[in-house]
């Protein structure tokens, strides 16, 4: 039987009615402000159409973390099945359904910049505009850690765009973030190498007094974790690695400076460090002699007033390149350069802190080398108006027109060589311009540059001269070798 | 007293229902396995730690919700129905008992069965989470113990912000017991099931209907105030879905606890108005 009367449910009805209104009204503007962060914010919308109809649903039922995940996993399973062209709209979705998690953004950029490789092992520069767009896009839903600014400062950095100016911007936004605890979320602080790195970049690009900044602050960091470590763990042991690995590198930026330039106040900076480290009890043998070694030539030159200055003695490139087609699509680059010919680590002022042209000549005659080996000569071979296309949006679909490649060559005994064949792969090299640019060149401040040919002819390569190669316009402030020639189709194919 | 009677009683038939035994073991069981799905990555460029460890997260949280879902809905469809078809609200009504005090033990025994599970999920997914994270490194320096070394450390073993999912899960779907249960009070289980489906689906689609009603939607006026009825009325259920912001707390959360506090009232006020509403309805209904 019905029971009586509803007129106060129905009341309660009403303030319910309210209750729930008015906690929809406070829940909204926090609702809102964390849905605003997780929603994309470019991209995928298109992709969101190729999407299987169950995960469709499922993704705008509530379990869009979980499609994520599980294309994911799928995409791992197609990277080892070496079906990459599988994987990038997987990442393309992925970043979409979850655009916070930040390995997605450097795996695929990773991918995008290496793995599509031709059937000699290089990679295809059309994608690299892409995996620079996807990280950009990361960065936007991700701006306050560290890690992605530091991706793209590499890929900025190394073998990839070679534009060292916009790879220590990354890397410097880099320094000012920390990261996270990828289980708890919790903010932890960035790993010291992202610090380091920002110093041996400035190096790069040639800013000595930021160079030097940026080593004592790293060094601070260090300091300060290692003061906290020792109040915690009270005398008992701590490490001091890191600490050392910013001692040297600074020690060595300042004797470089006085040996290269000639900066005495760097000169006597430098040994002071160097001293410290090789006063300790458990410092190397070598390191103690190289201290030494630099400690007396120091000494010698105060007396004398003869700063070094290594890196302003002219050192003749002798640049020469040939060359020629064997083939449709395959061609020989030859050439010669003088770097670095043993003769001139001779009177170098690092000698007396490396000693190597003293035990190459103490070497058995048939070890000992002519050449101080270890430089690389780049070539790039693109069509005449090819520009690397700057993306606003993500999007891994490359113009297939388009024809880029560039390597490098070992240099080995003053000489090099490559043969280049483009043949095999039509996909990845397509010529289809009327004409093409080819490149050969020595950038002194390449990651391929080492640094007893810096020492030799200085991190910009004022040393270096060339009658016919000099470039001093593309970089200013820098000298570099470079042969440029243009090719026409019937050249090349 | 009485409604904790028939709550008890409710909670011992459901916990007996061989369907949601397999719901609560199947859930389980994924939870389990997908510590080996995240195991497989290999390709991440970060030694996969951070990867591994969210997939482990969304497919727990992910599969909690579906398996809460299903346990819910296949539930809270029969809560009344049942008693009728067996005959035994003839015997409960012609005891001291009173309508409302039936409907609200029932509905309180739904929501403690609904407890009880989501409770036995939650600690697997919270196990294994920490399972997970043992071991795992990340290549940070850690403020708090202070390692100067560069390399990798152990990342934080336990995370909060599950429990924060684990409670979310549970609150949504106290939401859409309650809508089953109004809808048992008058409809058969089988339509009960499709209605409460439709509606959670809507539910979650909350944003969409905002958007369709909004000022700046393009459609007609008619149908802008067919979907901001549909959008006041139905429950809002993607207040409760935060996994996104639960796997990412350092982007989004200000203060979780604020939050859920918040989406607590809603889902009580809310559950109470729709109890309220069946308790209004089965008054009136011939029994």
């Amino acid at each position: 039987m019905p029971e009586g009367n509803s007129r106060p449910l129905w009341i309660l009805v009403v303030v319910l009615i309210v209750a729930v209104a008015w906690t929809q009204y406070v829940a909204d503007p926090i609702q809102y402000k964390m849905q605003e962060k997780a929603r994309p914010k470019a991209g995928g919308g298109e992709l969101m159409v190729q999407l299987p109809g169950q995960f469709i649903v499922a993704s705008v039922a509530g379990f869009k973390e979980v499609i994520a995940g599980a294309l994911w996993v799928r995409a791992d399973t197609f990277f080892h099945a070496g079906q990459y062209e599988a994987i990038i709209p997987i990442v393309r979705l992925v970043t979409w359904l979850d655009p916070h998690n930040v390995d997605v953004y450097s795996t695929g950029a990773w991918h995008l910049d290496y793995n599509f490789v031709d059937t000699n092992q290089m990679s295809d520069k059309r994608y690299i505009p892409a995996a620079v767009a996807l990280l950009k896009e990361g960065i936007q839903h991700n701006p306050d850690i560290w890690d992605l600014y530091f991706e793209l400062g590499w890929t900025h950095y190394n073998k990839k765009i070679l534009d060292y100016e916009k790879a220590v911007e990354y890397i410097e936004k880099a320094c000012t973030k920390d990261g996270v605890d990828p289980n708890t979320g919790q903010r932890v602080p960035r790993p010291e190498y992202v610090d380091r790195m920002l110093a041996h970049m400035y190096e790069k690009v040639g800013r000595f007094e930021d160079a030097i900044r940026q080593w004592h602050r790293a060094r601070k960091r260090v300091e300060e974790t290692i003061a906290r470590e020792r109040k915690k763990k009270k005398g008992g042991y701590v490490d001091t690695t890191s600490l050392d690995v910013c001692d040297r590198n600074l020690g060595l930026l300042y004797l470089r400076m006085a040996w290269r330039y000639g900066d005495m106040d760097a000169y006597k900076k430098g040994l002071e460090i160097y001293k410290r480290l090789a006063s300790r009890k458990d410092a190397p043998a070598q390191l103690v002699e190289a201290t030494r070694g630099a400690e007396a030539d120091y000494t010698l030159r105060v007396a004398t007033n003869n700063p070094p200055r290594d890196a302003l003695k002219p050192l003749d490139a002798g640049f020469e390149v040939t060359w020629k087609k064997v083939a449709p699509k395959v061609f020989i680059i030859k050439g010669k350069v003088n770097l670095v010919p043993a003769s001139e680590y001779k009177d170098l002022a690092s000698e007396c802190f490396t000693h190597w042209y003293r035990d190459n000549q103490n070497a058995p005659p048939e070890q000992r080398k002519l050449w101080r080996d270890g430089c690389r000569i780049r070539w790039i071979l693109r069509d005449y108006d090819y520009k690397m296309p700057e993306l606003k949006t993500f999007s891994y679909k490359i113009d297939k027109s388009q024809t880029i490649a560039w390597d490098s060559v070992y240099v080995s005994g003053g000489t090099f060589s490559d043969r280049i064949d483009l043949s095999q792969d039509p996909d990845f090299y397509p010529f289809k311009a009327d004409k093409y640019k080819l490149t050969i060149m020595f950038v002194p401040q390449q990651a391929e540059c080492p640094d007893y040919v810096q020492d030799r002819i200085g991190w910009k390569g004022e040393a270096l001269r060339d009658k016919r190669y000099l470039d001093t316009k593309t970089q200013p402030g820098f000298h570099l070798l470079r042969k440029e020639m243009v090719l026409t189709k019937d050249d090349v194919l | 007293m009485i409604i904790w009677s028939i709550a008890k009683t409710t909670v011992g038939d459901a916990l007996r229902k061989k369907v949601l035994q397999i719901f609560l073991v199947v859930a389980i069981g994924l939870i389990i396995i997908s510590l080996s799905f995240s195991q497989t990555l290999s390709f991440s460029s970060r030694a996969g730690s951070s990867t591994d460890i969210m997939l482990v997260k969304s497919f727990g949280l992910g599969l909690m919700a579906v398996a809460a879902w299903l346990i819910s809905l296949v539930m809270g469809v029969s809560l009344i129905p049942q008693e009728i078809e067996r005959r035994t609200i003839y015997t409960i009504l012609a005891k001291p008992v009173k309508r409302y005090e039936f409907i609200v033990g029932k509905y309180l025994g739904a929501v403690l069965t609904l407890a009880i599970n989501v409770a036995i999920m939650g600690v697997v997914f919270i196990a294994v989470c920490v399972f997970k994270a043992m071991g795992a490194e990340q290549p940070v320096t850690p403020e708090e113990t202070g390692l100067p070394l560069v390399g990798m450390q152990q990342v934080g073993l336990f995370d909060w912000n599950m429990v924060w999912g684990v409670i979310m899960i549970f609150l949504q779907f106290t939401v859409l017991t309650s809508v089953v249960l109004l809808f048992s009070v008058f409809l058969t289980p089988t339509v009960n099931f499709f209605m409460g489906l439709g509606v959670y689906i809507v539910g979650v689609m909350a944003p969409l209907t905002e958007t369709l009603s909004s000022k700046e939607s393009q459609l007609h006026p008619v149908l802008k105030v067919f979907y901001r009825v549909i959008h006041i009325i139905v429950p809002n259920f993607d207040k409760f879905n935060v996994t996104n912001t639960l796997l990412h707390p350092e982007t989004h959360i200000e203060s979780m606890a604020k939050y859920t506090g918040i989406v607590t009232l809603y889902a009580l006020f809310y559950s109470l108005l729709l109890m309220l509403l069946a308790v209004i309805i089965f008054r009136k209904k011939e029994v």
